[in-house]
């Protein structure tokens, strides 16, 4: 590996960092507190490819490589590896992880228990992350905050568990989509409001939900029963996942 | 010269090259993720890849302004001289530095450089990951039942790394490193500024290939192991830490996020989930991997399967005395 083909890796990868950080997809991947840390990488990655060509260019006239940087010519050690991010972003751009990833997550759901101490907005409806109205409802029996109160919950459409009928899913991450957990409501849904699946991508359905007291228990695996008012399809949002 | 032939080309014909293509395969709108593993594990691939070069880079300017501006005298100075004591010091100098393991990483290989002792320099890059303020929140947050999980987590990594450390200082052997850790040959040359720069540079792409592989090794296995692995190993508690160990190699979960996805496996009891957190810091396909690419393959064949034996033990213990 020469040197100039190092220095032009290492700019691709900085570029890449940047660019994600730009359009905005390295929220596909990280927590949006991460995103400014990603470009900084990313310029401080750049920066140190420029300033070994930029001393290059200096350098010119002198035959062949100095006296001195031989540890940092003669080094074996490949970057190569490093075009495989680069080239994986750029050709496939993976998206937000979705219901592929609920399949292979099997059981896994993310744990209950830091329920939300606030009231839920006064407004009419209010839009409630699915992880909070999982929490909530498997803090208190009877519902709490939730009792009687219709709030509005966006989530992609999966089949349910035992496969009866049909669940609202979203991934809950920590740290990165490696960590991505799913969360999910039992959706009871007798006209067919929210509808099936997407076959060939998720379907994003917003819904108008109220809660089925005492359904979020350790026997339901903690996915709580909602019953559908109303539904709409919807885009999928941006970050599409819940924190 | 096994880069004659490339070389010939030239590199930056190939590279070119390549980039044309896959811009010229995405014009065309071929979309290569056909499969939902493969869905999957290339959002896993790139977010472990996005996730961990931030923590990477900051290492490495760690490593080039500890190179360029830190003499071997100072660091001599603040440590103990007997390697018994200096381990457990390094230990702590970890817990106040809050860094992802792979920030850690080429800090202690520059920390070996610098003539700190290679224990000393081992336990340090055990320690910071693991058992940080950072981390110790995350895992109260991820465990508001069991606040006990953060005593016992905290207890785990420490004795792991001190143990990592004493062992190695019996029995460890210099020669297993490779020889490009203690060579120091940058040092005398420009200002100190571009000396520092000169090592974060090497240190970047030393470690930031092998960074690659193993994101997509644990991309790979992540998408692959199935789930039934962990379901019903709800009662055998010695197959559940081992299997909770093995997935934590596996995964490869930065230290801040792995208390999430302990906390989520709730089907399990507490001394498996524990495990799971004391072992993942410790040894995961991309910490060997960034392991081998920057003290040689040689020292991660030794180094990984006895910090996972210690790691296990070290949990398990932690995890009978306080849970």
């Amino acid at each position: 590996m020469t040197r100039e083909v190092r220095n032009a890796l290492l700019v691709f990868v900085g570029a890449v960092l940047v660019l994600i950080v730009a359009d905005g997809t390295v929220l596909h991947y990280v927590r949006p507190g991460m995103a400014p840390l990603v470009a900084a990488a990313g310029v401080v990655v750049i920066a140190l490819a420029l300033l070994d060509v930029a001393r290059d260019l200096r350098r010119r006239p002198e035959p062949a490589d100095g006296h001195d940087d031989d540890h940092d010519h003669g080094s074996g050690r490949s970057a190569w590896p490093l075009l495989v991010p680069v080239l994986v972003v750029l050709l496939a751009a993976p998206p937000s992880l979705g219901s592929d990833a609920v399949d292979l997550a099997g059981s896994r759901t993310v744990a209950v228990g830091r329920a939300p101490e606030e009231p839920l907005p006064p407004r009419e409806a209010p839009a409630v992350p699915v992880v909070d109205l999982v929490a909530r409802a498997a803090a208190t029996p009877d519902g709490g905050a939730l009792a009687g109160r219709d709030v509005t919950v966006t989530g992609f459409v999966v089949p349910a568990r035992d496969g009866r009928g049909t669940d609202l899913a979203r991934l809950v991450i920590s740290c990165c989509a490696a960590d991505a957990s799913p969360v999910r409501v039992h959706v009871d849904d007798p006209a067919g409001l929210v509808g099936a699946p997407g076959t060939g991508g998720d379907r994003w359905v917003s819904a108008r939900v109220r809660l089925v007291p005492g359904t979020a228990t350790r026997g339901t695996g903690f996915v709580p029963t909602v019953t559908v008012l109303d539904a709409a399809e919807v885009r999928e949002p941006t970050p599409a996942y819940e924190y | 010269m096994t880069t004659g032939v490339v070389r010939r080309v030239g590199g930056v014909e190939v590279l070119a090259a390549v980039l044309v293509v896959a811009l010229g395969l995405r014009v065309l709108g071929v979309d290569p993720l056909v499969t939902p593993q493969l869905r999957v594990g290339a959002t896993v691939f790139v977010a472990v890849v996005v996730q961990a070069l931030p923590f990477l880079v900051l290492g490495v300017l760690l490593s080039g302004v500890l190179t360029a501006y830190v003499s071997p005298l100072a660091l001599r100075r603040v440590l103990p001289r007997r390697l018994g004591a200096a381990v457990p010091v390094a230990v702590a100098a970890g817990v106040a530095l809050p860094g992802c393991e792979c920030a850690s990483v080429p800090v202690a290989r520059r920390l070996i450089a610098r003539g700190v002792p290679d224990a000393v320099a081992l336990a340090f890059l055990l320690a910071a990951p693991a058992v940080n303020p950072v981390v110790l929140v995350a895992t109260a947050v991820a465990f508001p039942d069991a606040p006990e999980m953060v005593g016992a987590r905290f207890l785990g990594s420490f004795l792991t790394a001190s143990v990592v450390g004493w062992i190695w200082a019996r029995a460890g052997r210099a020669a297993w490193l490779a020889d490009r850790v203690r060579r120091v040959s940058t040092t005398g040359d420009g200002p100190r500024w571009r000396v520092a720069a000169a090592t974060a540079r090497h240190d970047l792409v030393d470690a930031g290939g092998f960074l690659v592989l193993g994101g997509l090794a644990a991309a790979v296995l992540t998408t692959v192991v199935p789930e039934a692995w962990v379901a019903g190993l709800g009662e055998q508690v010695v197959l559940a830490v081992l299997v909770m160990a093995l997935l934590a190699v596996v995964m490869s979960l930065c230290s801040e996020g792995d208390a999430f996805v302990a906390a989520s496996l709730s089907a399990l009891p507490l001394l498996p989930r524990l495990v799971f957190l004391v072992v993942g810091p410790a040894v995961d396909l991309k910490l060997i991997a960034l392991q081998a690419g920057t003290f040689g393959r040689g020292f991660a064949a030794r180094f990984a399967p006895l910090t996972f034996v210690v790691a296990v033990l070290c949990g398990v213990g932690a995890g009978v005395l306080l849970l």
